[in-house]
């Protein structure tokens, strides 16, 4: 062995100690991370956890670090029904102090949980709570019920299909195979969650296939139907579901699927158009297949014992919270596909249940438009309720209310 | 009768059948799912042969809402998907 190649190995073996020894050093212990506050929630809600974990872990007036971890929206409720620790190490995003290039379609950060892991301070269900557990939630835990999501039938992109009906949905997941609907033909080429994931189960309830029935691959990630729609080897026949905030995120990958409900004549997708982003169809109930994301605390007295998950879930709910953020918190929200409650014009009370004109108490349409396309006609902007004829003046623009 | 009568009682025809379809739904959410079921697979097969086009101006139902008119920078797609396995009523089988 010469000299030279003997220091070069050295050279390259302490690189790699220095290496391990600053990413050993990068991944802190969760409690040493300030203000922390645990929450389990649907893979479809890391987009928000990383964009209002960053606006949160820079806020001056209160920052709070959000560490997560990602599970079907069903173990989330079971998690905070029965006081399920998280044990594996969470994550959380860094502040711009820690990392000021870091954005949010970048991994988030780890950081190494205690030996007898930490209770949820909040959990997350990406659907309606009864689609889970149809009990009550046990005393000393509250539901809240927090902006919509969106969910789809995704197909690669090279497939020329446009659309897809509640009928061809049916018999295309509830009889694989055998129920004959070309091109979707091969269960193979279908790419489904596992039951406790809310983008199966609200997708369920739309086509009236229980979750349970369902034909085709489970996943137990987005990501990996995504990977699997958007690689199949047989593209015409690939069909998957997602949930529209993660594919609006990859949108060069796959393409949506119109959607026809049981009794509507024509399908829709959940913008008003393919390439649009202004779910404007989930707002007027054009498109059906959406549900709320519920956020869960523990209470006591009907008040959140964790002060922080108390602002968290006022954030999120677009609540009035003190002190009042540096930041927009309903910016966050509308920019990661989730539609606030005061933006929506309809509701419902339980998973692909019936529709029902909605008028939110304070309606945010108009700032609800202007984030996600141009303000809809007859949206003024306004600096102060005066400034409006009619109405309130809110986040910048004359609502009706 | 011209063509524009003609569309015009077409339209109402199809906004009862949409009002019936409504008003006929329970209180009891499974029975409203089997009702909805069975109108949504007969309106969807006969939904080109009556008037896709159709829309509900005032909606109030959640079968309305679903068939409200919209703006015409809206896309919509049309489909009629070919589905051996429909029952001859147009309504769905059980599931295997």
């Amino acid at each position: 062995m010469t000299l030279r190649f003997r220091l070069v190995m050295s050279a390259l073996l302490c690189c790699a100690l220095c290496t391990l020894a600053v990413r050993a050093r990068a991944q802190p212990r969760c409690e040493e991370l300030p203000n922390p506050l645990y929450l389990q929630v649907g893979d479809t809600q890391e987009p928000l956890m990383k964009t209002l974990g960053r606006v949160l872990r820079d806020s001056e007036v209160k920052p709070i670090t959000l560490i997560y971890v990602t599970s079907g929206s069903c173990t989330n409720v079971e998690a905070i029904y029965n006081d399920v620790p998280i044990t594996m190490n969470p994550k959380y995003v860094p502040s711009k102090q820690e990392d000021a290039a870091w954005k949010t379609s970048e991994p988030s950060l780890t950081c190494t949980i205690g030996e007898a892991g930490h209770p949820v301070d909040v959990a997350n269900s990406a659907l309606f709570v009864s689609a889970c557990n149809p009990e009550d939630p046990p005393k000393g835990v509250k539901l809240f019920q927090g902006p919509n999501q969106a969910y789809a039938f995704i197909v690669p992109e090279s497939s020329s299909e446009r659309a897809i009906t509640a009928e061809e949905a049916y018999f295309v997941f509830g009889f694989g195979a055998a129920g004959k609907v070309s091109p979707w033909d091969d269960e193979e080429f279908f790419s489904i969650r596992t039951v406790t994931k809310s983008t199966l189960l609200s997708l369920a309830a739309a086509i009236r296939v229980p979750g349970q029935r369902w034909k085709g691959t489970p996943f137990d990630k987005s990501s990996e139907v995504l990977s699997a729609v958007s690689s199949a080897s047989e593209p015409g026949k690939a069909i998957g579901i997602l949930g529209t905030e993660l594919y609006d995120r990859s949108r060069d990958q796959v393409n949506v699927l119109a959607f026809r409900a049981f009794g509507q004549k024509r399908a829709y997708f959940p913008d008003s158009t393919a390439s649009s982003f202004d779910k404007r169809n989930v707002r007027d109930g054009h498109y059906f297949p959406w549900a709320p994301t519920v956020w869960m605390t523990h209470v006591e007295d009907d008040k959140p014992v964790n002060p922080l998950a108390e602002y968290v879930i006022g954030l999120i709910l677009g609540d009035g919270v003190e002190p009042k953020p540096d930041f927009e918190a309903l910016e966050s929200v509308i920019e990661v596909g989730l539609v606030p409650q005061c933006a929506m014009k309809v509701t419902r009370k339980e998973e692909g249940g019936d529709l029902s004109l909605y008028a939110p108490p304070q309606p945010c349409g108009c700032y609800y438009e202007s984030r996600v396309a141009e303000p809809g006609r007859g949206c003024e902007e306004c600096d102060k309720d005066s400034d409006c004829d009619d109405g309130a003046c809110r986040h910048g623009f004359c609502e009706v209310r | 009768m011209n063509m524009h009568s003609a569309l015009s009682s077409l339209r109402a025809a199809c906004l009862c059948l949409t009002c019936f379809a409504a008003c006929a739904e329970g209180s009891d959410g499974r029975q409203l799912a089997a009702a909805d079921a069975s109108a949504g697979a007969a309106a969807a097969s006969d939904a080109a042969a009556v008037d896709s086009q159709a829309c509900v101006e005032s909606p109030r139902t959640s079968l309305e809402i679903l068939n409200a008119c919209t703006d015409d920078d809206v896309e919509a797609v049309d489909k009629k998907p070919v589905l051996p396995l429909l029952l001859e009523d147009g309504g769905l089988p059980a599931l295997p």
